[in-house]
């Protein structure tokens, strides 16, 4: 009955523990299913801990047995068990938490992009994020077609995900030349880029950012089967098709220049629908006929941006007409090249290695909750070897005053005490 | 024997009780007590703890003499505990007795100070007897009033310690001085990505304005001064400026000890014709080469003509007579041309109030003083022109004002004149300037004589807040956490140890 009761007690404690990690875990392995062991990283490591203290509770438990009769030894058996469990849960991640351990581990492996505090309940959504990054970089290259449809359907593609050697030589090959000839070209000649990315994107730090001159490796390069070209005006007969048809490069491997509107990825949009409104132009009647010559001209001032003498890259400007609206769009390049914005390239990146830092996460949570259960069920299997293999233990009694002092078998304490107790008496 | 052993534990746990309800329990409500202070903008590294310090140490003294009278009165448990207990007792009164007879005449005296020196008020003050026990709402109004202060000027979020957003430009070092809380270049001034600390924003505005606000006491105008000065700078050929630009030895400066940072030609390598600096800012070559840019491609595009036939045809434009496009849009086109063709067209009355000239047309000259202020390059390894500035309070006005509007312009965080904080292409005007000229001043001496009162004053008036509310509980406290301990012994000389 007992060894039943301390079965059950065995299992309430680490093997669930594991169990509610990776219950915890899904939203995680289900993102990262392409990253191979990386999303289990946070389970291997509960999984570790696990085993430690399996083993622990068995020796702890054999030792008892073996010391079956001898109170204090079978003691510290049990108490040796006690300090093991908080240690091996909470104890750990009092540790871990600590800011110069995992918080700066993370915001290094991040550059600083995320931290501690934003990641130890929101781990989930972070997942989905990461998850995202690398189905987006799969569909943005397929139709560039940077991955060949011929070979696999997007779907297969999306299936494959980070198991195919393409996908992850184009990855790796594609953000090298971005961090190379964007990213550090930026950051090699001022403080400006970190100041965009900071909310401080001001008038003087764009200038800076678009007129600088900025050196390029020639000799790293990109892998591009074929430029999308945003369309100049985008109107509802297009939806959601918003690039004109690829155009095949004859020389696929070549040098990108960036612009700062790639290194942040999102497109900037200029709402005018309410001053155009309130000219009270003939829009209806004018656009029909403007739109041929307006996306001749919008073509020509795009191609004029990328000159040297101005940003030195692509930046497309449009026009979005659809819904009746009418907005200017400064859309970047980097969509069109299969390439996410700086920030979210970097992620992608060493996504395999954020998958096993977020995956610690839920492990690190659970710990600490769970790290009380396991407490109580260690106590309580204490209690019971105690009771099971202890036998009784030294008692203290009233005696007479006179009687003769006899210290055998006590704790040095309590001849300590005893002794110097009897002593006082004596001299009283 | 079990009813004895169980009576050791409960007075085991009662002395144990009773000791933390003493200095433990002290020293934590300090700590609570002092948390605003902590949290303080204004509170030094040693004044943010300095009355969990003194709580700390208040305790510590009490513990030397429980092992000193230990020590001494080895048989006397009785009057081991009378000599703790009256050791205590003085250790926790002096802070309310320091508070209340010495520290009072110390906080009138600085209060006096900052009257007569600095010209606050009396109202600006709580008298002694109200900071005393409003020491930590004063701290947290003052708080809100700085983290209001931050947003305002987009300060960083905390900015105490301000941030440097990478190296410089032209890849010279940005140095960190901590005790100035700012990064600085080789030339002296605040490196390309500093974003000011709270210390340095303080420090510029004051600059700013009461150099600003002197003048005007004196019916002058800083801002007209400093151009003369300036002028007469770049004007005579043998001014200091211009002898740094020429690169003349260091002996024929006027300025007292005038080193060059780098070499002589320091301003020549940066600003010359192929000068380095040249690559960070929009200068009028650049310009031209992009309005040739500009004027072949849409000169090559035939939808030029053709969107113009059509606007001119529905009549929502009008060219003027003579504009012969063909002829403008060339590679040839300049900027001359260019602004020539907006005056033609009517616009130059337009933009030069969007610029704020009020003309009736736009110079090439309005063009390059707004761009000035956007891709203005001030190289970190030379002077600036205000460096050679003689008279000290026009230098250090000119210095504040390049912060305050260029730099700050440039890091998102301006800092004088009616609009102020963060201005980009989402909200061009930034915020409106809540503080007055007078009024920022006066508030800047305010949080100086409450930097003193936080780091000196109050951190006491927390320690005697909490002791004089529980010196007698303290006391009382640890009295029975040693008339707990000489039960216990008794009841050890109960018991002895016998094998069963």
């Amino acid at each position: 009955m007992k060894k039943v009761l301390k079965t059950l007690l065995y299992i309430i404690g680490f093997p669930a523990l594991v169990a509610l990690v990776a219950y915890n875990s899904l939203t995680i392995y289900e993102q990262g299913d392409t990253y191979s062991f990386w999303p289990y990283v946070g389970l291997i490591l509960a999984g570790v801990i696990a085993i430690v203290y399996t083993i622990i509770f068995i020796v702890t438990g054999k030792n008892s047995k073996k010391n079956k009769g001898n109170y204090n030894k079978v003691k510290k058996s049990v108490a040796t068990l006690v300090i093991m469990s908080f240690v091996l849960t909470a104890g750990i991640w009092l540790v871990v938490d600590l800011p110069f351990v995992l918080p700066d581990i993370l915001e290094t492996a991040t550059q600083g992009t995320r931290k501690f505090e934003q990641l130890h309940e929101d781990y989930n959504a972070q997942a989905v994020l990461h998850g995202s990054l690398l189905d987006d970089f799969i569909k943005m290259n397929v139709r560039n077609g940077n991955l060949s449809t011929e070979e696999r359907t997007e779907e297969e593609w999306l299936e494959i995900g980070y198991q195919s050697p393409e996908v992850q030589k184009l990855m790796k090959q594609n953000f090298v030349e971005m961090d190379t000839n964007g990213y550090k070209t930026f950051t090699s000649n001022g403080p400006w880029l970190n100041m965009a990315n900071d909310n401080r994107l001001t008038i003087p730090v764009l200038v800076h950012l678009l007129l600088n001159e900025r050196e390029v490796n020639e000799e790293v390069l990109y892998y591009l089967q074929a430029d999308l070209v945003p369309k100049e005006i985008v109107t509802d007969a297009d939806g959601d098709n918003t690039f004109k048809a690829p155009v095949a490069n004859e020389e696929v491997e070549t040098v990108i220049h960036w612009t700062i509107l790639d290194m942040q990825g999102t497109p900037m949009n200029i709402d005018l629908s309410g001053v155009i409104g309130g000219l009270g132009l003939p829009l209806d009647t004018l656009l029909p006929t403007l739109s041929g010559p307006l996306s001749e001209i919008l073509g020509t001032v795009n191609e004029t941006l990328a000159d040297p003498a101005l940003a030195g890259a692509e930046i497309y400007i449009g026009l979005d007409i659809r819904d009746g609206g009418f907005q200017i769009m400064l859309s970047p390049a980097a969509e069109a090249r299969g390439m996410h914005g700086y920030q979210n390239s970097a992620w992608l990146d060493s996504n395999n290695l954020l998958f096993a830092v977020i995956s610690i996460f839920p492990a690190r949570k659970w710990l600490y909750i769970w790290g009380a259960v396991v407490i109580f069920s260690a106590v309580a299997v204490a209690a019971l070897r105690l009771k099971e293999y202890g036998g009784k233990k030294e008692k203290l009694e009233e005696i007479e005053e006179d009687e003769p002092l006899d210290t055998t078998g006590m704790s040095k304490y309590e001849r300590k005490v005893t002794t110097a107790i009897a002593e006082r008496n004596r001299m009283r | 024997m079990d009813k004895v052993r169980r009576k050791i534990n409960v007075l085991r746990v009662l002395q144990v009780v009773f000791y933390a309800l003493g200095f433990p329990l002290f020293v934590h409500m300090v700590m609570l007590t002092a948390k605003p202070i902590q949290e303080s903008y204004l509170a030094s590294d040693l004044g943010a703890y300095m009355a969990i310090i003194i709580a700390a140490v208040m305790w510590v003294v009490v513990i030397l003499a429980q092992l000193l009278f230990r020590a001494i009165c080895r048989k006397n448990r009785m009057a081991r505990a009378v000599w703790v207990a009256l050791i205590a007792t003085v250790i926790t009164i002096a802070p309310v007795a320091y508070s209340d007879f010495m520290l009072k005449g110390e906080y009138e005296a600085l209060v006096d100070k900052y009257v007569e020196e600095e010209g606050l008020k009396e109202t600006d003050f709580y008298t002694y007897e109200k900071a005393i026990t409003k020491y930590t709402e004063i701290t947290e109004e003052l708080n809100d009033d700085i983290d209001e202060y931050i947003e305002v000027f987009n300060l960083a979020p905390g900015a105490l310690e301000g941030k440097n957003y990478g190296g410089n430009g032209d890849g010279s070092k940005a140095t960190l001085n901590e005790e100035d809380q700012a990064y600085y270049s080789p030339n002296g001034m605040f490196s390309d990505g500093y974003l000011f600390s709270l210390k340095q924003a303080i420090a510029v505005q004051k600059a700013y304005y009461s150099n600003k606000l002197a003048y005007e006491a004196e019916g002058k105008d800083i801002d007209m001064a400093l151009a003369e000065a300036l002028l007469e700078l770049e004007t005579n050929p043998s001014s200091d400026w211009n002898k740094y630009k020429n690169g003349a030895s260091e002996s024929s400066f006027k300025k007292e000890g005038f080193t060059y940072i780098t070499s002589s030609d320091e301003y020549e390598l940066a600003y010359g014709e192929d000068g380095y600096a040249k690559k960070f800012y929009v200068t009028d070559d650049r310009l031209d080469a992009i309005a040739s840019v500009i004027g072949g491609n849409l000169g090559a595009c035939d939808a030029v003509g053709d969107l113009l036939n059509i606007l001119t045809g529905t009549g929502l434009v009008k060219l003027p007579d003579g504009l012969n496009l063909d002829t403008l849009l060339t590679e040839d086109l300049t900027v001359d041309q260019l602004i020539e063709t907006i005056n033609a067209l009517g616009l130059g009355k337009t933009l030069a109030g969007l610029i704020g000239t009020g003309a009736d047309s736009i110079t090439k000259d309005d063009l390059m003083g707004l761009l000035e202020g956007y891709s203005n390059y001030q190289s970190p390894s030379t002077y600036p022109i205000f460096y050679f500035l003689e008279d000290d309070a026009l230098q250090e006005y000119a210095y504040a004002n390049y912060y305050g509007t260029i730099h700050g312009g440039k890091v998102g965080a301006v800092l004088v004149g009616e609009n102020v904080g963060l201005m980009n292409l989402d909200n061009m005007s930034g915020t409106k300037n809540p503080y007055t000229a007078s009024g920022l001043i006066k508030t800047f001496k305010i949080w100086d004589a409450q930097t003193e009162l936080i780091n000196e004053f109050y951190p006491m008036f927390a320690v005697r807040a909490i002791a004089l509310k529980m010196s007698a509980s303290i006391v009382f406290c640890l009295l029975a956490a040693y008339w707990f301990t000489a039960k216990i012994d008794d009841q050890y000389a109960k018991l002895a140890v016998v094998r069963k």
